[in-house]
């Protein structure tokens, strides 16, 4: 089995155990032989299973915190199965509620490993020509519309994504014309990520009550995020695409 | 993806030529049911012809926005409430600051923007739109970035996204999405009029400039048919720049 997929091209998604990630490796998985990263072996092999084609998907568990060993692990990962990657989405993501006066600097590096120095490190890796024979073609950051936004105890949540929307904006240029990088920011939905967010029923209700269009569904980043990933977008690269029913234009409440 | 598109019934202001044009063809291959607007009616039959002789034609010149309402009604008696609108009438206005002529950007500004502000009004009356909808506005690059001898151009356009913006609020609960694409320089009749003012070269010089060259009218009449489709459907007040990548740089 395996050997009828090698010099085949694999999409990586990160954070594919649950939330965002699942629901677009999910939505995906007819059209992409998936590489699908994230760090709950259960998890991962649970969205494996609700995959069209299962047979057809990797599990690449790897914790994304460990930025120093990145670029050896996922190097070795693709040498040992033979496989090359020509579509990058980094739907991993952290995200924890902290004041300023109690961040200090461990949770300071966990959001910007995961969420920022991660996706460069292996974006490095596929752009290595032994590692990844020039398969590149396409990159796709899961963001958040907190990115240019201000909002209380986001300040790192909100650098990181910030970072991640230059990062994007820079790799666009610099590696154009054969790769495209392009962003999503997506407003709030109901996941794992956000799940402590949305206990809070006052936050829940006030979240609700903001959204012109109301609350929308995971199936909304799922569909810009294969807009661009397919050649409809191929004169779109550098940009950032708000999915949040209007969210963050709208100052006419509260 | 976009696979709700069949039997939606959509309206494109400058259908007679670029990006309306290739706006058009593509929704009426997806199966939608296509209302063309142009005052160019040789042009607007020329589409009619691309698109098999699927389109619903209206010969219109938006200088009379005051009559626009009722033969949009008209055709809406004939086919049924609409579920979209694309503004893709436009008009280019070369012209250095010194030479601004009042007048002449009153016209620019008529149909660039007060018709999409009456296509929006029209739109969202009742009876008109189809419980909610999608409208899309055709900005310019040159409603965000600077370039020499086009302050009227660019007085037109971006007062689009402002439009945008305020209008994604306003009608958000009456399920009516709005959003604008601004193009970077496309490879269409407006571009090669422009290269023509410009002299020599220019096209060539503009290409080197673009991460991914000059753009096709296909590439922004995508963008356009994701934004009256139901996969976007959480995505509203957005500019979204199809320009291979020239803003951001």
């Amino acid at each position: 089995m395996v050997d009828t997929l090698h010099n085949k091209k694999y999409l990586l998604i990160t954070g594919a155990s649950s939330g965002i990630g699942r629901n677009i490796s999910i939505n995906l998985s007819n059209e992409y032989n998936l590489i699908l990263n994230g760090t709950n072996e259960y998890n991962l092999q649970e969205t494996k299973r609700m995959c069209n084609n299962a047979n057809n998907h990797f599990i690449w568990n790897f914790d994304l915190s460990k930025c120093e060993f990145i670029e050896n692990e996922l190097s070795e990962y693709l040498s040992k199965n033979k496989i090359s990657v020509g579509w990058f989405v980094h739907s991993a993501g952290h995200m924890k509620l902290i004041p300023l006066r109690i961040l200090n600097l461990e949770e300071i590096n966990k959001a910007l490993y995961v969420n920022s120095i991660s996706p460069t490190l292996i974006i490095k890796t596929l752009m290595n020509k032994k590692v990844n024979k020039n398969c590149l073609k396409n990159v796709v950051f899961i963001s958040s519309n907190i990115s240019d936004m201000g909002a209380k105890a986001m300040s790192i949540y909100g650098m990181s994504k910030s970072g991640l929307d230059g990062l994007m904006r820079c790799l666009s240029i610099e590696l154009a014309p054969n790769i495209r990088v392009n962003s999503v920011l997506p407003g709030a939905l109901e996941t794992n990520m956000t799940k402590e967010m949305f206990e809070n029923i006052e936050i829940k209700n006030k979240l609700k009550e903001s959204y012109p269009l109301g609350m929308g569904e995971m199936n909304d980043v799922s569909n810009i995020v294969d807009f661009l990933l397919s050649d409809k977008s191929k004169w779109i690269t550098g940009q950032k695409i708000t999915v949040d029913g209007g969210r963050t234009i709208n100052l006419s409440m509260i | 993806m976009m696979n709700d598109l069949e039997g939606k019934k959509f309206l494109i202001t400058g259908a007679s030529s670029g990006i309306g044009r290739e706006t058009a063809k593509i929704l009426v291959q997806m199966g939608s049911i296509v209302v063309g607007l142009d005052k160019d009616e040789d042009e607007l039959e020329t589409t009619n012809q691309m698109c098999g002789g699927n389109l619903t034609k209206i010969n219109f010149d938006l200088k009379n926005l005051d009559v626009l309402y009722p033969t949009i009604q008209n055709v809406v008696d004939k086919i049924g409430k609409l579920d979209g609108v694309v503004n893709s009438a436009g008009v280019s206005y070369i012209c250095p600051l010194k030479n601004i002529n009042y007048q002449k950007l009153e016209e620019v500004v008529k149909i660039n923007t007060y018709s999409a502000i009456e296509l929006s009004k029209i739109f969202s009356r009742y009876g008109i739109n189809n419980k909610g909808g999608s409208i899309v506005f055709i900005s310019s690059i040159f409603g965000l970035v600077g370039t020499q001898v086009n302050s009227g151009y660019s007085i037109s356009k971006s007062s689009l996204h402002g439009l945008t913006k305020s209008l994604s609020i306003e009608l958000a609960s009456r399920k009516i999405r709005v959003n604008c694409v601004a193009p970077g320089f496309v490879k269409t009749e407006m571009l090669h009029k422009t290269s023509e003012i410009m002299g020599d070269n220019y096209i060539e010089n503009l290409n080197k400039l673009h991460p991914l060259g000059l753009g096709e009218v296909d590439d922004v009449a995508n963008c356009i048919i994701f934004l009256l489709s139901n996969s976007s459907k959480w995505i509203t007040g957005n500019i979204i720049k199809v320009d291979g990548g020239y803003t951001s740089q």
